[in-house]
């Protein structure tokens, strides 16, 4: 029996949409679908292979608990009760507040809307986060400053038509290809492309300016632009007039940074910087492209409040064909913020804090919901190391390979009284767990995942859930154990969001099923928000915030004199439990490297695939050297998608005060030849 | 004409029952059939296969073939063209080839394809790639796995009154807008229904088995259709293929052509899969504890790993000279082996390429290029 079933992509944030080849039961290949908004029919080398990993003999079919650190095989009420049981004992004993839920961004939004809830009113605390904290949490606490929201102001197809487009810390055909596909025909189209980074990464060999500053200096980097664009009297005045406030405030905290005078902190020659300044404020359409290499450091919400200060001073946001684009890592990584899936709020960004939203989801819930904030994933780490908090419930997430500082996250690990973890496959994390529930693959559910340009749209079930369960039904029959029933369809769920959330209300199934919809949609029969902030800002008057320049927490010094820098490659994805499992993916590079530059390469006497020590602060690994002038001299780069030569048992866990994202994108660094 | 012969000798080889048919179809030179009648042929077939593999319209403009024996909803008149070709039935991306019973113990069991398939709607183009694939499995070496399905197929071609996409360019290559080879049937639509051609016996047991639903075309449809397929080409130039596999046998592609191939790919896998000439494929084990199954899986020259030896050593090292590899097997290298080249023009790799390859242009820049 042959079956197709339409459905969206679970790698990147960008959202495809293709039809699962089903043949006998058997999830045997993947069929673009031309019809679909985002990708129209293109796919990436994993879209492509997203089949592979379904089935895969690998996958958790039943319950594990640990017993003298040995799993053995449970039944599904065995597994549950057991939860249940000791969720409820460390809750009586040490109160809600000692339990912890991490979230995931690869599930749907209704399940993530039930975890929130899960944890808000069946264990009674606002302990909830989730992967957005190690991505695009300064995304969210940066744009929401300047613009009132913190989602991506644009849609993808307006990107063909730009005039230029500024790319900065993102990479976009190898993280977010089909995105790349838009950059790539934009520039057949003849726009300019500006491309920051340290790295000469694909987009930026087509680039009419390639800016490879040191990794972060993007503060110094933007304030100079917006300097040299005041002084060459190319800002738009009159829309700083109109639509923006603190504009003087900017202009005299930019007075120091001129082109010239960042030389040296950014390594980058003034005439580019000059040329990129230019070309961005001066062309028509102009919009601003980033990604983690802007939010994984420890000033990860400056430098997305810089890029509005830059957006803003030349007037490229607000409108079409303009705008900021955070490309988002995760499938459904926007989703899980807008359903709240955060200690500080619930969906729809309604915070916990305000007496009015609490009253609401309480009436709804029929439960008393705590009113203050939770802690967020970095918090949870330390105060479980602490002892505070004693129980983590983790779904979908694989914090012992990707969280910064591994040595410091297996010592929160271990720390728990009690550690469940939700997972397809025997992750690093799982294996540290007591328990160990199988949930569902994207094929398995029915539901939405929510992309980066604030499209929500459907997922739809394939095959039955391997394990039998999906990671929704798994929560809401441990919440009914503990005496609050929710309801799982996920149709019924999605009512509810919409019945609880104003930037949700006209959503629903029926109308998502054509081409989905993008948020804002405020009312029933609402067409959805392709652009947000024309006309006026959600906060009113955009507002310029002034900044300075601050080092990354750790800075080469004698006895590490790198930085090193870390990011995701087109065939793997994260930390690699789907796509090393996936024949030609694995097969593409099956072992983890560092890159150097030939400069450097000499100087250390490192030679083109010849093993290296990476040493920081936290930790050592052994790799093969890549020695390519693609990347800065005084940088090393890395991946870290590979469990078994794990990248973060050197980054930095040092993290920004206000979203509290780990600076993964910069910490010094040696190396040896071995 | 050929292929008439072979189903006229085929009807004499009948009983003398048959006598008064013979003699009515020699007098025709095409058939027709009305397009209830058609519908009524399409429910026969469904009765005499496992799969009915049709064009069916999935969501809101895609195209795809689907089986369609029970669901019904296949589209018997249509534009455009399956997102996917024939090829993903006969080289799906993934198959199970044998069962592993017990990996240790060596023990395996033959999966047999015993599926009885017909494919209906087939463009000319995806025709043509049919029959090149041929030579690549059943030539010299015969491919069991691919043979077992093409034995158990009957292909119903419906040929083009327009193109199916702007970047197709199947005219010039020489394989559309109607098939010359390969089907049991081709359709030809005009107004009133289908001029009929019957390329094989597997076609004329069909014809034979519902003759009530054929009759003689009309010298108007016969002329309207070649009015139609002549409108098709015109304003196109048959490619000189052989000129264009001299000039890239002979490296003198400008290099600046394949620089640009090589910032454009980003080695998606898209070309090498929709492809409906694409024959490479690796295998893989799935094995869970002792059992499991070995896969076969399409895979190709757009990966580096494609051709690394063991112990890493790689031939073919730059990321452009991997994409190039596609091109190079295409128009030069088959051409030489075949006298061929294996592009059919149906503009699947263009469509859905992320770096806007297009092999048209590449095509037009290389010849253009070499005068």
């Amino acid at each position: 029996m042959i079956k197709r079933v339409l459905t969206t992509c679970p790698y990147c944030g960008v959202g495809c949409g293709f039809y699962l080849d089903v043949r006998d039961g058997r999830v045997a290949g993947v069929i673009p679908s031309k019809s679909n908004t985002v990708s129209k029919g293109y796919l990436c080398v994993k879209g492509w292979h997203s089949h592979e990993i379904v089935q895969h003999p690998d996958r958790l079919k039943k319950p594990l608990i640990k017993n003298n650190g040995k799993f053995k095989e449970a039944s599904w009420d065995t597994a549950l009760d057991y939860v249940a049981n000791r969720l409820k004992d460390i809750k009586a004993k040490h109160g809600s507040d000692s339990l912890a839920v991490c979230a995931s961004a690869r599930c749907t939004n209704e399940e993530n809307f039930l975890m929130m809830k899960f944890a808000r009113a069946a264990l009674g605390t606002n302990n909830i986060d989730h992967c957005a904290r190690t991505c695009h949490a300064a995304t969210v606490s940066g744009l929401n400053q300047s613009f009132g929201s913190g989602a991506g102001t644009n849609s993808y197809d307006e990107l063909p038509f730009m005039d230029c487009i500024l790319i900065i810390g993102s990479n976009p055909t190898e993280a977010h290809p089909i995105v790349g596909w838009r950059v790539r025909t934009a520039v057949d189209n003849g726009a300019k492309t500006i491309v920051c980074d340290p790295r000469r990464i694909l987009s930026a060999e087509s680039a009419d300016v390639h800016i490879q500053h040191y990794p972060g200096t993007d503060i110094a980097l933007i304030n100079a632009m917006i300097n040299f664009i005041i002084r060459e009297n190319l800002h738009d005045k009159e829309f700083i007039e109109k639509r923006t406030e603190g504009f003087n405030e900017l202009e005299e905290a930019v007075k120091s940074y001129t082109p010239e005078s960042v030389k040296d902190i950014t390594g980058v020659k003034p005439e580019l910087i000059k040329k990129a300044a230019r070309i961005y404020a001066a062309s028509k359409k102009s919009c601003i492209m980033y990604s983690l290499g802007m939010t994984e450091h420890t000033v990860g919400t400056d430098n997305v409040i810089a890029m509005a200060n830059l957006a803003m001073v030349t007037g490229h946001v607000g409108r079409e064909f303009s705008g900021v684009y955070p490309m988002r890592g995760q499938n459904n990584v926007q989703g899980a913020c807008d359903m709240g899936a955060l200690p500080n709020v619930y969906s729809g960004y309604q915070p916990v804090a305000d007496k009015n939203a609490r009253d609401k989801f309480e009436k709804a819930w029929g439960v008393e919901l705590p009113a203050r904030p939770g802690l967020t994933l970095t918090d949870m780490i330390d105060s479980a190391i602490k002892g505070d908090v004693k129980c983590f419930y983790i779904i979908g997430e694989d914090q012992v390979r990707t969280d910064p500082d591994t040595h410091m996250i297996e010592r929160a690990l271990k720390s728990l009284e009690f550690l469940v973890v939700q997972e397809i496959f025997l992750s690093e994390t799982a294996k540290m767990a007591d328990v160990v529930l199988p949930g569902a693959s994207f094929a398995e559910k029915e539901g939405t995942f929510t992309c980066a340009e604030r499209r929500i749209q459907r997922v739809r079930r394939a095959i039955l859930p391997i394990s039998g369960k999906t990671d929704g039904d798994i929560i809401c029959e441990i919440s009914g154990r503990l005496g609050y029933k929710m309801e799982f369809d996920s149709l019924k769920v999605c009512d509810e969001i919409a019945s609880l959330t104003p930037l949700f209300k006209g959503v629903s199934f029926e109308r998502l099923e054509e081409n989905g919809l993008q948020w804002p949609v405020p009312e029933h029969g609402h067409p959805g928000t392709p652009v947000v902030h024309l006309g006026k800002f959600t906060r009113g008057l955009g507002r310029f915030i002034p900044l300075k320049h601050k080092p990354p927490a750790e800075v080469p010094d004698k006895e590490y004199p790198f930085i090193l820098t870390t990011g995701r490659m087109l065939f793997h994805y994260n930390t690699g439990t789907m796509t090393r499992r996936v024949s030609n993916l694995s097969r593409e590079y099956p072992h983890n490297f560092v890159q150097i530059n030939p400069k450097d390469a000499e100087t250390s006497g490192v030679k083109n695939k010849g093993r290296v020590k990476v040493k920081t602060r936290r930790g050592e690994l052994t790799v093969a050297a890549e020695v390519t002038d693609k990347i800065k001299k005084g940088v090393l780069w890395m991946p870290f998608h590979f469990t078994d030569e794990p990248t973060n048992v050197l980054t930095n866990s040092a993290f920004d005060p206000v979203c509290k994202t780990g600076e993964y994108k910069a910490c010094a660094a040696k190396i040896e030849k071995l | 004409m050929v292929l008439d012969y072979v189903f006229i000798a085929e009807l004499f080889a009948r009983t003398v029952s048959h006598a008064l048919i013979i003699v009515k179809l020699l007098q025709m030179k095409k058939l027709f059939i009305t397009k209830e009648s058609l519908e009524e042929l399409v429910k026969n077939l469904k009765k005499d296969c496992d799969e009915f593999i049709a064009p069916k319209k999935e969501h809101l403009d895609d195209i795809v073939f689907s089986d369609t024996k029970h669901s019904g909803g296949e589209l018997s008149a249509y534009e455009g063209n399956s997102v996917v070709s024939p090829r993903a039935f006969l080289l799906p991306q993934t198959e199970e080839v044998f069962k592993i019973i017990s990996a240790k113990g060596a023990k395996f069991k033959a999966i047999e394809e015993k599926t009885r398939r017909i494919f209906y709607g087939v463009r000319p183009c995806d025709m043509k790639a049919i029959t090149l694939m041929r030579d690549f499995f059943a030539d010299k070496f015969v491919d069991a796995f691919y043979e077992q399905k093409m034995e158990r197929s009957i292909f119903i071609a419906i040929a083009c009154a327009s193109r199916c996409s702007k970047k197709s360019f199947c005219y010039e290559m020489d394989s559309g807008p109607v098939a010359k080879d390969g089907f049991d049937i081709e359709l030809t639509p005009v107004k009133m229904g289908y001029l009929v051609d019957i390329g094989s016996k597997k076609g004329s047991k069909i014809l034979k088995k519902n003759n009530k639903l054929f009759t003689k075309a009309s010298s108007g449809a016969i002329k309207e259709a070649k009015a139609i397929l002549e409108r098709f080409g015109e304003a196109a130039k048959r490619i000189d293929y052989k000129k264009l596999a001299r000039i890239m046998a002979q490296d003198k592609v400008k290099q600046s052509i394949w620089d640009d191939m090589g910032l454009r790919c980003v080695a998606c896998s898209g070309c090498i899969t929709l492809c409906p000439t694409c024959s490479c494929f690796s295998f893989m084990d799935r094995l869970e504890n002792d059992r499991g199954a070995r896969l076969r899986y399409c895979d190709g020259c757009i990966y580096a790993g494609f051709t690394r030896m063991a112990g890493g050593s790689a031939p073919i090292p730059n990321h452009k000279d991997h994409i190039r590899r596609f091109f190079e097997h295409k128009l030069n290298i088959d051409t030489l082996r075949y006298g061929r080249p294996s592009c059919v023009g149906c503009a699947r790799c263009i469509e859905i390429c992320p770096g806007n390859i297009d092999i048209r242009k590449f095509i037009e820049a290389v010849t253009k290029g070499a005068e």
